[in-house]
């Protein structure tokens, strides 16, 4: 078969493995699942500790941030999220990873211009557009919600 | 006047450049794999005892060409010319690695290909009789690349089947006009073909079109065929489509290595 430019990616989409999508799903799943239910455990101990709800949400989730980071700083939080997958991206220990792992990286760098400027070269895209999102939507609450 | 081409990307060397010591050194990873045993050096500690992977790599690539010069038996201000690669920006590793030898040094960048690349230019220029000795270096880290080209080493990402695992290890070989080894008959430069492949975790799919195309496929008689696969775990076909090939011939009085596509 003559292989050309077109014909080569549709090959290239046939004879490449697909990612296991049943399993990914199922583990992302049970381990995102996991990690809601950990959550949904602390906020409890903290509203049994006497907090308020509203503050027992902001403490849980500054104790799964805490948790995320250490685990990336331990070397343990990567080999989890190899089989979790989205399981382990989504949740805000995700978003603790992709900033410690940054850090951790570029520290060889330096400490200004490598450590704190790379930090987050991931994390960052989520902070635009939820930052900006956020702008948004409290300009239209403003302007229309009275 | 062309006197040495054979075809349209093929030239044949007058004198083969004679291959009198080469070296490798590889990571821990690879060690244990299918060709472990044939390494000169697998370093159970990928950081060399540097700080960064960058240094690492640059210490990893320095220990190859040390290695291979003295299995040559000559000495480093013997080399004419030092043809050496890697993969992180301004080939960085490999200028830090030649730092220090009074050997000009000819900075390389062909990604999976700089080997065949080094080579091959280290071979002309012996064959063209610019240099009694040149050697040819290359080296990756898989660390250092990751930072590069991919994510933070600790990110919890997760690897499609069909991502690539880039190799920690490097290769030196010292070319010579004359002497005993295999020897370098032939050579066939690749060219830029770009199918449209835009995933990055399919570096294989996107590399295997330049494998292809009108290289002459040039029988020697006896042969024994060594393949190596363009990344970890493609799929047979594509395998077979970019296979890049390693020829010997017993038979000759010196082993020719060439690299051609096996579906021509």
């Amino acid at each position: 078969m003559a292989i050309d430019r077109q014909n080569y990616r549709t090959y290239v989409e046939k004879k490449s493995p697909n990612s296991p999508l049943f399993r990914n799903l199922l583990c992302a799943f049970l381990i995102g699942g996991a990690i809601c239910t950990i959550g949904q455990g602390i906020c409890d101990l903290w509203k049994l500790a006497g907090l308020p709800d509203l503050d027992a949400s902001a403490a849980t989730s500054a104790t799964l941030i805490f948790i995320g980071a250490l685990l990336t700083g331990l070397n343990i939080y990567d080999n989890i999220a190899r089989v979790a997958g989205a399981g382990t991206i989504v949740p805000i220990t995700g978003f603790a990873n992709s900033i410690v792992s940054a850090a951790l990286e570029y520290k060889s760098e330096g400490f200004v211009l490598g450590m704190s400027a790379k930090m987050f070269t991931i994390a960052g895209p989520v902070l635009v557009f939820g930052i900006s999102g956020s702008v948004i939507y409290g300009l239209i609450l403003v302007l229309f919600g009275g | 006047m062309e006197t040495k081409r054979i075809g349209e990307r093929t030239i044949r060397f007058d004198s083969p450049p004679i291959i009198i010591g080469f070296a490798s050194v590889a990571g821990k990873k690879e060690g244990e794999g299918p060709l472990g045993n044939s390494f000169d050096t697998v370093a159970q500690d990928t950081t060399f005892g540097e700080k960064s992977w960058e240094k690492a790599e640059s210490r990893m690539q320095r220990e190859a060409l040390d290695h291979a010069i003295a299995k040559a038996k000559i000495s480093s201000s013997d080399l004419r010319y030092v043809f050496a690669g890697d993969l992180i920006n301004q080939c960085i590793v490999s200028a830090y690695s030649i730092r220090g030898m009074e050997t000009p040094f000819i900075g390389l960048y062909g990604a999976c290909s700089t080997m065949a690349e080094s080579l091959m230019l280290a071979a002309m220029t012996v064959d063209g009789g610019f240099a009694q000795y040149a050697a040819a270096v290359t080296s990756s880290h898989f660390a250092a690349a990751e930072r590069q080209y991919r994510f933070p080493l600790e990110y919890g990402g997760q690897r499609p089947p069909t991502a690539q695992w880039t190799v920690t290890g490097s290769g030196a070989a010292i070319l010579a006009a004359e002497g005993r080894g295999p020897c370098i008959t032939r050579a066939c430069a690749g060219k830029i073909v770009d199918f449209g492949i835009a995933d990055a975790n399919n570096m294989g799919a996107a590399m295997a079109p330049a494998m292809s195309g009108k290289t002459q496929p040039v029988s020697l008689g006896p042969e024994v065929w060594v393949k190596g696969y363009l990344g970890g775990k493609p799929s047979k076909c594509i395998i077979r489509f970019g296979a890049s090939i390693v020829k010997w011939d017993p038979g000759l009085s010196c082993r020719s290595v060439l690299w051609y596509n096996e579906a021509s």
